[in-house]
């Protein structure tokens, strides 16, 4: 064989393995879980946010995207009626739950995963009941659960109706897609997204990936002098309100038709 | 649409940038209309739009120390602040402001404190609503009517009982003679209402300035907004201290509002009737009441809040 054909034979056998490469997804985005943007900055003017969760993989039955932060002790006031006028009765305080919980599946969880596996994986609102313990010196009265579910879902730190989006890609991968909500209320920190992919109600894959949420800028700068410089923080309060009280006041005392 | 929103990094959530100099300038074109300093307005209405009470409370303090410099500074050029009357009625008030931030700071580890704050705002503004009210349809009601009623005794029994007591001082601007224990106690019970409702107190003084301590109109304004200064400030740095619960970012929207407002108000008040004004500022003060109190009245969407040191 000549020089020539040998390089004749190079370039083809390139172009096969490159045809071949293109033919199927490089492999860093298959079977990976993918935020974006993965950092959340709260910022002067922001208003709650949302993130994009994607993965390309083999199809399966049904997929569900959690994004869970670690669990947390949280002290509640209860109102209730005291004769005509509805106030706090009672203080308790609930373990065990985490603090943010968002979910997104293709289809109703019953559908996709058995009672066992959800409870196991604590996909859902089902599997977090059990996890819950809670302390109070009140009679409990069976309903703090709804009444927490109520309040979480009132502020956006649970929410569980998202759809999750498939589209087929190539012949054997299909590509997930959710939209999460990040609500403005939802405190700074890292948090875990998973996603679990299940054939026949039993898990076959899973995934995850993790959110950084910060403040930044002048939220951060007050919130960090607010509580850790109060005193100097509520000086510099009274300065800055005076200052803009004696300014305001020359600038109108010194425009035509002023009454002083 | 972006910058439309502004996070409230102390009380925690997002509101509208429009909304809350909206609000400044409604409730300050308010003030400058009626004359009075409009926090016992802001409160409730930031209560409403979703602010914790503690921080609203607190913040509205902090504004009013702007607006309240302002005020102090043109009275002061006119030579209408009683500065003798307004110190002792700032020692009354100082105290009874301590007094209130630490009240707050029992009920909020109860869990209490919105309450009690809603609580209070409900009485006062009923009471002064009514009052109001009664006073502005009083003043309608035609002459001849007024002359046939009974003409008040020269002293009320108030007056009469206050010049038996102790350590009596003459105020040369006012031109009254008093015990300095009158201003004193007036004072510690206005700024205890200050720190718990986040309100300078002007529409309480104001009444006792005129009616218990028998002030003269002209001097009345000026000394309220001279003792309402301080004890704001003294409010503002309490709750920044102990409570964690003044919000700038809060205080400063308000006050782009309101001291554009309160000018433009206080340039409308000169063209309208007195009386219709104070009908009109007496409906207002009665609907917040009743907007307040229908919340205490109503089952509330979640029963569960957040305890305290949140």
């Amino acid at each position: 064989m000549t020089s020539k054909h040998k390089i004749f034979w190079f370039i083809c056998l390139l172009g096969i393995v490159l045809m071949a490469e293109g033919a199927t997804p490089a492999d860093e985005s298959m079977d990976k879980l993918t935020i974006v943007p993965d950092q959340v900055q709260i910022g002067t003017f922001y208003h709650g946010s949302n993130v994009d969760v994607m993965a390309t993989i083999a199809p399966c039955d049904g997929a569900v995207v959690v994004l869970e932060s670690e669990d947390e002790d949280v002290k509640l006031n209860r109102k209730g009626r005291v004769g005509v006028i509805w106030m706090n009765v009672a203080q308790l305080t609930i373990s065990g739950l985490p603090r943010v919980y968002i979910l997104a599946s293709t289809d109703k969880l019953d559908n996709i995963c058995s009672e066992e596996t959800c409870q196991e994986l604590r996909l859902g609102l089902n599997a977090l009941r059990p996890e819950m313990s809670i302390e109070s010196e009140q009679p409990l009265t069976g309903q703090e659960f709804n009444e927490f579910l109520d309040l979480k879902e009132h502020n956006g730190t649970y929410d569980t109706g998202i759809k999750i989006d498939k589209q087929m890609v190539y012949p054997d991968k299909e590509k997930l897609s959710a939209n999460l909500p990040i609500p403005s209320g939802m405190p700074p920190g890292t948090y875990e997204i998973y996603l679990f992919c299940f054939d026949q109600g039993n898990l076959r894959q899973k995934l995850s990936a993790r959110i950084n949420i910060e403040r930044i800028g002048l939220p951060h700068f007050m919130i960090d002098m607010a509580r850790k410089h109060a005193a100097l923080y509520g000086l510099l309060a009274i300065i800055v309100a005076m200052g803009v009280g004696i300014v305001m006041g020359v600038i109108f005392s010194s425009l035509p038709g002023s009454g002083h | 649409m972006p910058y439309v929103h502004v996070f409230l990094p102390i009380a925690g959530v997002s509101v509208n940038i429009v909304l809350l100099i909206g609000m400044g300038l409604a409730v300050g074109f308010l003030a400058g209309l009626f004359g009075v300093g409009g926090g016992f307005l802001l409160t409730p209405l930031l209560m409403m739009i979703g602010i914790p009470a503690t921080v609203a409370a607190a913040s509205d303090a902090n504004q009013i120390v702007a607006a309240t410099t302002s005020g102090t500074y043109a009275h002061w050029r006119l030579s209408n602040v009683d500065f003798k009357m307004g110190i002792i009625l700032i020692i009354g008030g100082l105290v009874g402001g301590t007094v209130g931030v630490q009240l707050i700071k029992m009920f909020r580890a109860t869990g209490n404190a919105g309450f009690v704050i809603k609580i209070t705002y409900v009485v006062m503004l009923g009471i002064i609503g009514i009052y109001m009210f009664q006073d502005s349809l009083r003043s309608l009601r035609p002459r001849s009517a007024l002359k046939a009623e009974p003409q008040p005794e020269s002293k009320s029994r108030f007056a009469r009982w206050s010049e038996g007591l102790p350590f009596p001082i003459y105020f040369e601007k006012s031109g009254v003679t008093l015990s300095v224990f009158l201003p004193l106690v007036l004072g510690a019970m206005v700024g205890v209402l200050s720190a718990m409702m986040g309100v300078g107190g002007g529409f309480i003084m104001v009444p006792v300035m005129i009616y218990l301590l028998r002030m003269p109109m002209h001097v009345v304004i000026g000394t309220n907004l001279f003792q309402e200064l301080f004890i704001c400030i003294n409010v503002t740095f309490m709750q920044s201290y102990y409570n964690h619960t003044v919000d700038l970012a809060i205080a400063m929207l308000l006050l782009i509002g309101s001291t554009t407002g309160a000018q433009l108000g206080a340039r409308v008040s000169n063209r309208l009737k007195a009386d219709h004004l104070k009908i009109i500022l007496a409906s207002i003060v009665l609907l917040v009441m009743v907007r307040m109190a229908v919340g205490l009245l109503i089952q509330p969407g979640t029963l569960l809040s957040y305890g305290g040191g949140h």
